[in-house]
């Protein structure tokens, strides 16, 4: 019984320790977007603060095109997860379920993409892109974000549909189905928990990227988050007041998707199995 | 597996393999052909038209200290960074999964980081780090840990672990993500037989938990690893590979040649060369750590 | 249910079997051949639009900007697109459009960056808008006997320092280095003040404060040769005596300055403005800017300096301009930069940060339409200071000698000066070692063009 007291108690504190070090960055980041500007460089801090204020937010929404950003950000992020989930779903249910030539060729290949550093890909992919007519748009930018979550995206799936047994689809087909009714109606279903942590990888990928978006979007009216709280950093200053408001507001609904979505992240990203 | 390759089959596998396919080559491996290939032509930055040179730039390359320096903080950053990485998943992993109250709300907070962008994170630590204006040396101070500030991004050996710390913080909760989902999928039954062996907590971690996260760790570290390797954002956000060398990694380097000397050619060698390097430690890494063997033994 | 993970598998793949080979080197041709086709893809120049990339972040600017575009949409036709990269990713921008052969009409930023371009043959002659605008021959960039350039303001490196502070301890402003010296360590008590700022980084703050430095000291990058070739001359004869004694001297002042290992130019401002040093430089009045909006309070008490002379008075001058890409919309761009110029808008454009970017010329300058400006009518000091060095500031590819000095962008792109400085004040190393190293790096750049 004591024991079992004190590995609670050691389980308590450390995990106390754990998340005062994954917290305190976001709580102080929430603090200093709620600093009144004045304070702002007057240190030392008040580690809990008493005086909020919203000019940071209300400066950041009424004078700087955050809102554009956040819906430019949001439009893209949402084609990529579209875009991934379909792709990636149908490769991986090819490759679990068919034998067929250059498969592990295929398979390898995909990873391939993430050992070249992404560096030197502006040239390039400008160059395809001004050709296609698709900078400064969203399809143009969407597939540019499909390129790096779509390969760990297939190999999630690929894993997923390795668990989802056969027998449950070749039930389906012996009681006539067809292939594709089996696959919508049998596989999709029970393959959930995977398809939404592709999703929120593909999300992830597309929310964070600055590199691609910088290269393609150059009208400022396409920015996305990324490259536009790049603008809050000047040669003369940088905005810290706006950068913290704009990960606030950022963070939220990033924290409720998180929160809602984590039953099906717990069983779908259990890949490496 | 079935094997058979029926035309109907055929079409199945075009139709499902097709999208993903043509995604890919399209947007992932043109653009990177067409960069590797620059690696073998003069190409400056100013000017259009470039001239084959063979393995000229590749020479040149080889030849620089700084290459090679660059390599070294690479590596240190890399196993530095994945290993915090692995630590930190593990460290949340286990204890996550266990019931306690609020693990809903821990559970999303660690994962959060990994969901910022990561300018935000960038930007983030460079406020909280901040000699003169961060929360972190106001503490220290205020402890008397510390007499002066300690400049995390700016002193010459504490910059290095002052990024790892930065990347684990943000990615480190992809690696509990994975673990969390893979220790969800062990078989509880497989503890309660440890159990009835007469197995404390820390053999069935060492019976039971590891060899079920073997793959999954070895995942992680390739995964991350290469991801790692071709850092390039965040530490160019915080420290643009300073103070002096301190943290100019192979990613900040190639930048530099390409974007301050203006020399694609040359920085396409550069990127050739981080490539085949990933290329040849992700080969040996399976080689060496292969998972399939040990995989049914633990089942 | 298979219980092997196929990871593995496709890694065992990759051993390389002879098929493999032959595939991959037939892929490694297709792509071979590749950039020459993508490269020469034809870049249709449409004559009613331009595209001008400006390194300008301040939102007042950009409404000038607006304003001014939609006048000459008026009354040209041609539709001007606007992109604001910032100033720390303009290089990369420029670069990947000449790169794709797709330059850009107009890129507004300084013109040692353009210097670059227009080496490589790809800026326009615009030498009739220079004539045509009476741009001062000190602003103009001549490369391949065109000037490159069109210069619409300017800026020089000088100090900033807390009248009060001397006031207090009885000190007189300083004058020379030693005088530099001693206010600084009479005024530095660390860590809530310090006596001046020496930032020691890689960064174009710490370079532009080790050239500025160099200049007063009458010491040189390069000299010109008897070929009439430039030659890197930083460690030469009497000449590295001189830069050894300016980085001497930077490193004794940066004994009462905050460590400063990855300052740039924001830092000097916001030390500044946050009572933490005695004595900052920048290269205009932001700094001004910066502390009139953030510490009202000490803005009145904040006076412009020369930095101590020692052999020259010279004044590090740095020159933003107009550039207009070779084989884009040139008539378009030329065009736009004449009613740009000419627009009763350009002074308000001048005005977006006052007395930080100076106009071109001296008579804008003393022009009641520059001075009707609430911040220049507080400030006359400032603008009297600047009045009072007009002239004596000198780009940095014309230091060396009276012909361009093309090789300025080795020492200058990667901030070596900063290097140099970094080197000793963080690194320990020692002033001469340094300086040497220092040449043999743009030695080894020279031999490599």
């Amino acid at each position: 019984m004591t024991a079992h007291f004190v590995v609670r108690w050691m389980r308590f504190m450390w995990l106390s320790v754990g998340m005062i070090f994954v917290v305190f960055p976001l709580y102080w980041m929430a603090t200093t977007a709620l600093t009144p500007r004045a304070e702002l460089f007057k240190p030392p801090y008040p580690l809990l603060r008493t005086s909020y204020s919203l000019e940071n937010l209300i400066e950041l929404l009424s004078a700087t095109q955050f809102l554009t950003f956040l819906k430019n950000s949001l439009i893209v992020a949402a084609g990529a997860v579209c875009i991934n989930v379909v792709a990636a779903t149908l490769a991986g249910y090819a490759l679990s379920r068919f034998a067929f030539r250059g498969k592990n060729l295929f398979a390898a290949a995909t990873l391939w993409t993430y050992m070249f550093p992404p560096i030197l890909l502006a040239i390039p992919l400008y160059l395809m892109f001004s050709t296609l007519g698709m900078r400064n748009s969203y399809s143009g930018l969407i597939l540019a974000h499909v390129s790096i979550s779509l390969p760990l995206n297939i190999w999630i799936m690929w894993q997923y549909f390795q668990v989802v047994p056969r027998s449950l689809e070749e039930a389906a087909w012996t009681s006539g189905a067809s292939r594709f009714r089996a696959l919508c109606e049998v596989l999709l279903p029970s393959a959930m928990p995977g398809i939404i942590s592709a999703a929120i990888f593909a999300f992830a990928l597309s929310w964070n990227d600055f590199a691609f978006a910088f290269i393609l979007q150059t009208d400022i009216s396409m920015f996305t988050l990324p490259v536009g709280l790049a603008t809050f950093v000047e040669q003369s200053a940088i905005h810290w007041g706006l950068i913290m408001a704009s990960s606030l507001i950022v963070s939220l609904p990033t924290f409720a998707l998180v929160f809602l979505m984590q039953r099906y992240l717990m069983r779908g990203f259990a890949i490496g199995k | 597996m079935s094997t058979s390759d029926s035309p109907r089959e055929g079409g199945w596998v075009a139709a499902a393999i097709g999208p993903a396919l043509i995604l890919l080559l399209l947007t992932a491996y043109i653009p990177i052909i067409y960069a590797l290939t620059l690696a073998f032509y003069n190409k400056t930055a100013f000017n259009p038209d470039m001239d084959f040179v063979g393995l000229k730039n590749f020479f040149w390359l080889l030849k620089r200290d700084d290459l090679w320096a660059a390599l070294g903080k690479s590596i240190v950053f890399t196993l530095g960074s994945v290993g915090f990485q692995l630590a930190f998943g593990l460290f949340f992993g286990l204890l996550l999964n266990e019931a306690i109250r609020g693990r809903a709300i821990m559970r999303s907070l660690v994962i959060l980081p990994y969901l910022l962008p990561t300018i935000v994170i960038g930007l983030v630590f460079r406020w909280i780090l901040n000699p003169e204006f961060g929360v972190v040396n106001q503490i220290l101070l205020s402890w008397g840990v510390v007499e002066r500030p300690i400049n995390f991004f700016g002193g010459l050996d504490v910059a290095m672990t002052s990024i790892i710390v930065t990347t684990g913080w943000q990615y480190g909760s992809f690696a509990v993500l994975l673990i969390l989902a893979r220790l969800q999928s062990i078989n509880p039954r497989l503890y309660e037989a440890a159990r009835s062996c007469g197995a404390g907590t820390w053999r069935c971690f060492v019976d039971v938990t590891l060899p079920n996260l073997r793959t999954t760790l070895l995942l992680i570290a390739l995964l991350r690893g290469i991801w790692m390797f071709n850092k390039f954002d965040l530490i160019w956000i915080i420290t643009k590979g300073g103070p002096l060398q301190a943290t100019e990694t192979l990613p900040i380097y190639v930048y530099k040649i390409a974007f301050q000397d203006f020399n694609f050619g040359r920085a396409a060698a550069g990127c050739f060369v981080m490539f085949v390097i990933l290329l040849v430690v992700s080969l040996i890494y399976f080689k060496y750590f292969n998972p399939t063997k040990e995989i049914e033994v633990n089942r | 249910m298979t219980k092997k993970t196929e990871l593995p598998g496709v890694f065992r793949q990759l051993k390389t079997s002879r098929r493999s080979v032959l595939r991959s080197s037939a892929y490694l041709g297709l792509g071979l051949a590749a950039p020459s086709i993508i490269s020469r893809a034809a870049w249709a120049q449409d004559a009613k639009k331009i595209t001008f990339v400006s390194e300008e972040s301040n939102p007042k600017a950009q409404a000038v900007y607006d304003k001014i575009n939609a006048d000459f949409e008026a009354e040209t036709g041609i539709s001007v697109t606007m992109e604001y990269p910032g100033f720390e990713n303009i290089a990369q921008r420029v670069a990947t459009l000449i790169a794709s052969g797709t330059p850009a009409e107009l890129v507004w930023y300084g013109a040692g960056s353009a210097m670059e371009v227009a080496l490589q043959g790809q800026l326009a002659d615009v030498s009739d808008l220079v004539t045509d605008l009476g741009i001062p021959d000190n602003l103009r960039l001549v490369v391949d006997g065109a000037d490159r350039s069109v210069a619409t303001s300017q800026q020089f490196v000088y100090g900033w320092y807390r009248s009060d502070l001397y006031d207090e301890a009885g000190l007189d402003p300083y004058a020379d280095w030693d005088s530099y010296l001693a206010v600084s360590e009479k005024l530095n008590n660390p860590p809530a003040m310090y006596g001046n700022i020496v930032p020691s980084a890689q960064s174009g703050a710490s370079h532009l404060l080790m050239e500025t430095m160099m200049q007063k000291n009458d010491a040189h990058w390069f000299k010109m040769g008897d070929d009439g070739e430039y030659e890197v001359y930083l460690d030469q004869g009497d000449n590295m005596g001189k830069v050894v004694e300016t980085l001497e001297f930077l490193n004794k002042a940066h004994k009462f300055a905050p460590e400063g290992s990855n300052y740039s130019w924001g830092d000097l401002m916001s030390q500044y403005f946050t009572g933490r040093v005695a004595n900052s430089y920048y290269v205009g009045a932001r700094l001004l800017e910066q502390t009139m909006s953030n510490a009202p309070d000490l803005a009145p008490l904040t006076k412009p300096i020369s930095l101590p002379a020692k052999a020259t008075d010279n004044y590090y001058l740095s020159v933003q301009g107009f550039h207009v890409g070779k084989g884009s919309n040139e008539d378009g761009a030329k065009q736009y930069v004449k009613f740009f110029m000419n627009h009763p808008a350009y002074i308000e454009w001048l005005h977006s940060v006052p007395l930080h970017i100076i106009p071109a010329k001296q008579e804008v300058l003393n022009s009641e339409a520059y001075m009707d400006n609430d911040v220049i009518q507080q400030r006359m000091d400032v603008l009297e200071f600047l009045d009072s060095i007009w002239g004596k500031g000198r780009a940095p590819y014309y230091w060396d000698g009276d012909k361009l000095n093309k090789y300025v962008g080795l020492y200058q792109n990667d901030s070596l000066g900063g290097w140099m400085l970094a080197a000793m004040n963080i690194g320990g190393q020692d002033a001469e070692s340094v300086v040497k190293e220092a040449a043999d790096k743009i030695r080894e750049k020279m031999s490599d063009l």
